[in-house]
C-alpha cells in the first residue's frame, strides 16, 4: 500500500486533504495504467481524473482500507472500459489505423528529429495500438492487467471477483484471440 | 513463434508507454469534476421523478384512449350500419307502398 490505512479511513470520513494525499500517492500509477490501457495520451489525465472522481463518491462502499488497491483498480477498469466504449461508438472505426501511423513514424526517422529508440518505441506502441483494435475491449483491459501491468491471479481475482479457473479460462480465451489478431496484421503485412 | 512475439510486444509496450507526469491542473482539475458532479447531484432524484411522472402520465393516456375507443366502438357501429342509400331506401319503400295501394284501389 502506498498509504496507511488510517489515510484512507480519514479519507472515507470526508477528511479532503487525507483524499489529496490518497490521489497523490496513486495517481503516478493509475496515469500509467490508464495510458497502457486506453493509448491516448491526449486523453490519459481526463480519464484519470474521472477514476478518482468515481474514488470520491464511492469511498464509502469500501468495508475495509486493506482490500483499497484491488478495489482502486477496478475502479480503474470500469472507467476505462466506459472510456474506451465511448470512443470506439463515437468513431465507428479501429482505433488505430496502422499504415497511417506508420508513415507518420517514418517520416519522424527520416526528418531525425527523433532518436532511433523513440521510433521504435512508437512502433510497439503502434503495433500494440493496432492490436489492441482487432480485439473486444474487454480482453484488451484484462491482457493490459495481466500481461503488461504484471498482475498476479490473486489480484485480478479480486479485481474481477472471479475464482481462478473462470479466471484462467477467460485469460486463456483472451490470449488466443490476441494471437490470432497478431497472425491477421502480420498476414497484412502491418507487423 | 507468435507466442514469443506476443510475450515481446508487451514488454515492449511496458516500456513504450511509461507513467506520464501529472500536468499542474491535474489536482485543481480533479476538484473541479468533482465539485461539477456534486452541483449535479440534486438534478439525478428530479430526473427520476420526472421520468416517472412521464411514464405514468403515458400509461394514463393510453388507459383513456383504450377506454375512450371501447365506448366509442357501439356508437360507431350504429353509424356505419345506417347509411344514407338505406335511408334512400326507406324513403323509396315507402312511396311504393303507396303505389302499391293506389293499384290495389284501382282494380277493386
Amino acid at each position: 500500500m502506498l498509504v496507511e490505512p488510517e489515510t484512507i479511513v480519514r479519507a472515507q470520513a470526508g477528511d479532503v486533504s487525507a483524499f489529496n494525499q490518497v490521489v497523490t500517492a496513486y495517481r503516478s500509477r493509475i496515469l500509467g495504467t490508464v495510458f497502457r490501457l486506453i493509448g491516448r495520451p491526449a486523453d490519459v489525465e481526463d480519464v484519470t481524473q474521472d477514476v478518482f472522481v468515481r474514488l470520491y463518491y464511492s469511498l464509502d462502499q469500501l468495508r475495509t482500507p486493506e482490500v483499497f488497491e484491488p478495489w482502486l483498480h477496478r475502479l480503474t477498469v470500469n472507467t476505462t472500459y466506459d472510456y474506451l466504449r465511448k470512443r470506439r461508438r463515437s468513431a465507428g472505426v479501429p482505433m488505430a489505423d496502422l499504415s497511417e501511423e506508420q508513415v507518420v513514424a517514418a517520416d519522424a526517422a527520416e526528418s531525425g528529429k527523433r532518436h532511433a529508440d523513440d521510433v521504435q518505441q512508437d512502433q510497439v506502441r503502434q503495433v500494440v495500438g493496432a492490436l489492441f483494435a482487432s480485439i473486444s475491449d474487454e480482453d484488451r483491459i484484462l491482457l493490459t492487467l495481466k500481461e503488461i501491468e504484471g498482475l498476479s491471479l490473486k489480484e485480478l481475482q479480486k479485481v474481477y471477483k472471479v475464482k481462478e479457473n473462470a479466471l484462467k479460462v477467460r485469460l486463456f480465451r483472451a490470449r488466443k484471440r490476441a494471437l490470432k489478431a497478431l497472425d491477421d496484421l502480420k498476414d497484412q503485412g502491418k507487423i | 513463434m507468435l507466442d514469443e512475439k506476443l510475450d515481446w510486444l508487451f514488454k515492449a509496450y511496458r516500456a513504450a508507454c511509461p507513467a506520464p507526469e501529472p500536468s499542474a491542473n491535474f489536482m485543481p482539475g480533479l476538484w473541479v469534476k468533482i465539485d461539477s458532479q456534486r452541483s449535479q447531484s440534486w438534478i439525478a432524484p428530479l430526473r427520476i421523478w420526472a421520468t416517472r411522472v412521464t411514464a405514468v402520465a403515458g400509461l394514463a393516456a393510453a388507459l383513456l384512449a383504450g377506454a375512450v375507443g371501447i365506448w366509442r366502438q357501439p356508437y360507431s357501429t350504429q353509424v356505419l350500419e345506417v347509411r344514407y342509400v338505406d335511408v334512400l331506401a326507406d324513403d323509396a319503400a315507402d312511396e311504393f307502398d303507396g303505389d302499391l295501394w293506389l293499384l290495389v284501389g284501382n282494380s277493386q
